[in-house]
């Protein structure tokens, strides 16, 4: 006799993350299943670091997160969820990307509209070893991505949803631009970022890589990842077919060309401290839509902006969109 | 002087207890179950998945935190939980393992949160640290891992021991 998943759930999240992850999933199948679905993790990550009830989504007021009245929610997806490590790393391709890598730099820049999403954090989060500098960092880039695919039309759910991970790296072999894509459950990922020293988290992503490059016997440098939602129209939901075909349709799928929401490596942002009591730390991933290659051509963009404000226990994000003229 | 309003709950082994109702209101499961109850009577409501012994506990806990109000337990766990919780509730916990997984069980059933918190995470206390190996040995659970799935998920877990 032993407490249930539910149960095993609110045991886990008095545990660290790193206890929970190196040991607990060992003791029984069971175990690894309350311990690493979607669900025991972000409750854990939840618990941890945000309170996710008090967090209005200010592109999308109308509709609440799923994690919003989190017992009842979380337990409704048990179904959707599998054990975590065996639906990870799907490899899905690598290929050769044709686009012009070059980041546009515009002048006579124009901000427009700005929205703010305010992630209030628990009392303790920044408390403790735990958070030295290099990991608030890391958990300032976390809610940056967080906040990029939140904010998508497309955004994922972070309970049941997988997202694209994409390694863009250079190929030094043929000196071309190569990506690598796998799917990765929402939570591995931000767990992956949150958990790491500092830029540790990206040798971390770069591990799951590994295999197929090696496969590829690539030599690379100058990785940068992106992220996106994986999106799963009704057409795909509805029709019941069998498991060798869902793992083609998924594979064919994930094979396409899919622009990640969200590009980010180690090098892109700086940190900054401002005063005693706060902190800032600012990210340069831009998103152009259209982007127009051609000298004279006006483009759009938007920027994310976030700062961190020990005092009031608030990460700040700032979605900026903008015009410029290039 | 006005007589202060019980409620009867029986247990799955039938024992019966009699508890004043506004100490057991701590339960989600009772406050649900009296409201939609006859106020005027003594209601005996059925516990049929909680035996005696932990539903006494229970009881007991709701006798003392209905009016000493339990300290929100930090999450997650830097220490031991004797470091973060009141003396009665240490002295509370002074039970054997299979009590407290009973309690942690009937304390999910009958929705009292501060108290499934207080269990969950004395169970994570002890287990906070341990080998899975220990862990098993702990509580009885067999290893359903075969060597080649056990030894598959430790490789998997690489990246995480580096991290």
């Amino acid at each position: 006799m032993f407490p249930c998943r539910d149960e095993l759930s609110v045991i886990f999240s008095f545990l660290p993350l790193e206890d929970l992850v190196n040991s607990k999933m060992l003791v029984c199948k069971y175990w690894r299943e309350a311990a690493f679905g979607n669900l025991g993790l972000w409750t854990a990550l939840l618990n941890t670091h945000f309170r996710w009830e008090d967090f209005v989504n200010p592109m999308f007021p109308e509709i609440e997160i799923e994690l919003q009245n989190s017992d009842e929610g979380l337990s409704d997806h048990y179904d959707y969820l599998e054990y975590l490590f065996s639906i990870i790393p799907k490899f899905i391709s690598v290929e050769e990307r044709n686009e012009d890598v070059t980041i546009v730099q515009g002048d006579s820049l124009s901000l427009e509209q700005v929205f703010t999403f305010s992630f209030p954090l628990l009392k303790n989060t920044l408390v403790g070893e735990f958070f030295e500098i290099r990991r608030r960092e890391n958990l300032m880039k976390l809610v940056v991505i967080m906040t990029s695919l939140i904010s998508d039309e497309y955004r994922p759910n972070p309970v049941t949803d997988q997202v694209i991970l994409h390694q863009c790296f250079w190929d030094d072999n043929s000196d071309i631009v190569k990506e690598a894509k796998i799917l990765i459950p929402f939570s591995l990922f931000c767990f992956i970022i949150l958990i790491s020293e500092g830029d540790e988290w990206f040798s971390c992503l770069d591990l799951l890589f590994f295999k197929k490059r090696l496969n590829c016997n690539v030599k690379y440098s100058k990785i940068v990842y992106g992220v996106s939602p994986y999106i799963i129209t009704s057409d795909d939901d509805s029709e019941e077919e069998e498991e060798e075909t869902s793992t083609d349709k998924l594979e064919q799928y994930l094979s396409q060309q899919i622009t990640p929401f969200c590009y980010f490596s180690n090098l892109d942002g700086h940190y900054t401290s401002q005063s005693s009591t706060s902190s800032s730390w600012e990210d340069y991933d831009k998103q152009m839509f259209p982007i127009f290659f051609n000298a004279g051509a006006p483009y759009s963009f938007y920027e994310m902006r976030v700062t961190l404000n020990e005092k009031e226990n608030l990460i700040i994000v700032e979605k900026v969109y903008g015009s410029g003229y290039y | 002087m006005s007589e202060t309003k019980q409620v009867e709950l029986t247990s799955k082994d039938k024992v019966s207890f009699k508890v004043d109702r506004d100490v057991i209101l701590m339960s989600g499961l009772v406050k649900d179950m009296l409201e939609e109850g006859d106020e005027d009577e003594t209601p005996i409501i059925p516990i049929p998945n909680v035996d005696s012994k932990p539903l006494q506990k229970v009881i007991e806990y709701c006798q003392y935190h209905h009016k000493e109000p339990a300290q929100e337990i930090e999450k997650p766990l830097k220490g031991k939980i004797e470091d973060v919780i009141c003396d009665w509730d240490k002295k509370f916990l002074e039970i054997d393992q299979s009590l407290l997984i009973e309690l942690i069980m009937a304390a999910n059933y009958l929705n009292i949160k501060d108290l499934l918190d207080l269990t969950c995470a004395k169970v994570a206390s002890m287990i906070k640290g341990k080998s899975p190996e220990q862990i098993r040995e702990m509580f009885g659970i067999e290893n359903d891992f075969t060597p080649e799935e056990e030894a598959k998920i430790r490789e998997e877990n690489k990246w995480c021991e580096e991290a």
